[in-house]
């Protein structure tokens, strides 16, 4: 079966209307969506899979733009960096020019950035094919620690990883296969089932939280969403728009892949970046909303680039994808181009579809279906969103063992969610850990635990060095934020 | 925020408790040939870090206010309904399980029972419709 077959594309666009839902009302979110898919997904084959992941990734990001001109509440939070000014251009235009501001230069970030995943991925793959697991393992602690100091407090960021990576330990060691922290259950003799957790962090823990704090509701949209000014304002108007500032859209696409491209940057600073830049050369409101919307669009294709060619994630959305990779038995890396090579091109191509086609097209008809889904309150879909966990976590293996994980993760995530712990590092160190384990532990076999030898190749060690430079650069700019945060609270003002 | 740095030190003594046990247990995990470390190795170092990020965090924290929102008794009632699912699944079956998670849950966050009972038998027909005719989950 390939991409372009009636079932992988159905499920591209299936997987792209329930990525635009999830992504567009405010409390569901883009990890949620796809915790929720997977079990579903699981029982697809890889090519309908990946499709439908696709679809809820790339559309995900653009559709959060969808609250904020509906109900001034961004779906996700890439789109709270220009949510009032998107908002405002609803009130001031139209709705439907303001969704079109929203589709069009989605659209053509998504492409900018695709454009940049097919040469850039490329490029590091040939790159990659020359790395050893001494090369592998620096390119994993990079991803790692550039991961845990992207957050604001490093402690958190230590725990939240370290709690992830202890959870992949459980099970077969990879080097030498030997049964660790099992307590003599045959259910966890294969390790924590990703999946399960990934519900239980993203799911469960959704559900706690908003039984503690109540859910906000957002209401549906008084400004009307008429079919007739469709043609005129969402297509004639927008794309005029686009057009004028179209030096303004390569750019923030150049940008958003760069910061996307990045360990632990993502579609969110991307697009605060993008639209600050813009209002800080005096910008209207519908060009700090183009700027935004674009870069963070961008950003989500430049965060494929390392995870295909390297394996490495750039948010936690790449993350779970990598997860999700390896659950379907498929290596991200230069295995994948080597092994896969059909694959990659369909993924390139699914990319392509989503941007080019379901974007634009799927973006109005997304809005109207959302605008009508704002009507069930979001206490209702909070208790559906249980009832699917429980089944989600029980159809992975059809052992009733993972309900009981998932409870104790569910709890655990709750915590950690509640205490302001990066939940995307735990799902890094599910992923990464146990590669950052077998790289070293291969190293080491093969030189009978010669540390020097992590140093003796030119790459693994232009790789140690960046590490460096990396820990070195990011604790260096945080002594200035600590500096800043020390300060009386009057003077920081 | 009181709520935050509670459980911010809540974490940060589960950080402390599985550290130390990771810590523990891994002394009982076999060593290579040679008498290299093996697959203690990593848990050792898991461990250390995070009864070290832990204490770090405990004493950052020292000092700051922390108190509970009310109303985590729910939370708990769900986590404790969860651990109980396995049972509950071999007693009723599938669909109904998830039926009534979606029901209870329903409930707990403030749907009224007629709401509450829609969720559920909603939740109910899409498990049986999608995972266990279409997908062929057991269960």
């Amino acid at each position: 079966m390939s991409f372009l077959s009636p079932e992988a594309l159905l499920a591209l666009l299936l997987g792209s209307l329930y990525g635009a839902i999830f992504g567009a009302i405010p409390g569901l979110t883009a990890t949620l969506a796809i915790s929720l898919a997977i079990p579903v997904l699981l029982f697809l084959g890889p090519q309908v899979a990946l499709a439908a992941l696709i679809g809820i990734t790339a559309t995900a990001i653009f559709a959060g733009d969808i609250g904020s001109v509906l109900v001034r509440m961004p779906g996700t939070p890439a789109s709270a960096a220009y949510t009032e000014e998107l908002h405002e251009v609803a009130q001031k235009r139209s709705p439907a020019f303001a969704l079109g501001l929203s589709a069009f230069p989605s659209a053509i970030g998504s492409l900018i950035g695709l454009g940049f995943l097919v040469v850039g991925s490329l490029g590091l793959v040939a790159l990659a094919r020359q790395f050893s697991s001494f090369e592998y393992f620096w390119l994993v602690l990079l991803g790692i620690l550039s991961g845990i100091l992207a957050v604001p407090r490093v402690l958190k960021g230590a725990i939240a990883f370290g709690l992830g990576m202890l959870l992949a330990t459980i099970g077969y060691d990879p080097a030498l296969g030997n049964p660790r922290f099992t307590f003599g259950q045959p259910s966890l003799l294969g390790g924590l089932d990703f999946i399960v957790a990934l519900i239980a962090f993203f799911g469960v823990s959704e559900v706690l939280h908003h039984l503690l704090y109540g859910s906000r509701q957002p209401s549906p949209s008084a400004a009307s969403l008429k079919l007739a000014s469709v043609f005129r304002d969402y297509f004639l108007e927008a794309n005029r728009f686009c057009w004028k500032e179209r030096y303004s859209l390569l750019r923030s696409s150049l940008l958003g892949t760069f910061v996307g491209f990045l360990p632990g940057a993502g579609s969110d600073i991307a697009a605060w970046v993008s639209s600050n830049l813009r209002r800080m050369r005096q910008g209207r409101p519908e060009q700090v909303a183009l700027d935004g919307t674009t870069a963070n669009n961008a950003a989500v294709a430049g965060a494929w680039i390392p995870a295909m060619a390297l394996g490495l994630p750039g948010d936690t959305l790449t993350a779970i994808l990598l997860g999700m990779f390896l659950a379907l038995g498929i290596t991200p890396g230069p295995e994948l181009f080597n092994k896969h090579g059909s694959l990659v091109v369909q993924i390139y191509l699914a990319f392509f579809l989503v941007s080019a086609i379901l974007m634009p097209l799927g973006g109005y008809l997304s809005a109207l279906v959302v605008n009508t889904l704002l009507k069930i309150p979001m206490r209702v879909l909070m208790g559906a969103v249980l009832g699917l966990c429980v089944v989600g976590a029980y159809a992975v293996n059809n052992n009733p063992f993972d309900l009981l994980l998932l409870a104790v993760l569910g709890g655990l995530g709750f915590m950690l969610r509640q205490g302001g712990f990066p939940l995307g590092l735990v799902v890094l160190g599910m992923v990464l850990g146990p590669l950052l384990e077998q790289h070293f532990m291969v190293s080491m076999i093969k030189t009978h635990w010669n540390l020097l030898s992590f140093f003796e190749r030119p790459l693994a060690l232009v790789l140690a060095f960046l590490n460096v430079a990396m820990v070195v650069a990011v604790l260096g700019l945080r002594r200035g934020w600590w500096a800043w945060l020390r300060l009386p609270a009057e003077e920081r003002a | 925020m009181p709520a935050e740095r509670f459980w911010e030190r809540a974490v940060a003594l589960v950080a402390l408790a599985l550290g130390m046990l990771a810590l523990y247990l891994s002394r009982s995990l076999p060593q290579m040939e040679g008498g290299y470390p093996g697959p203690a190795l990593f848990p050792s170092i898991l461990g250390v870090v995070l009864v070290a990020s832990g204490l770090g965090l405990l004493w950052q924290e020292r000092g700051s206010k922390g108190g509970l929102e009310g109303g985590e008794g729910r939370v708990l009632l769900v986590i404790l309904g969860l651990a109980l699912a396995p049972w509950l699944l071999g007693q009723i079956k599938l669909a109904p399980t998830a039926g009534l998670y979606a029901l209870a849950g329903a409930l707990l966050l403030g749907v009224r029972p007629a709401g509450a009972l829609l969720t559920g038998g909603a939740v109910a027909l899409l498990v049986y419709l999608v995972f266990q005719r279409f997908l062929g989950v057991q269960g």
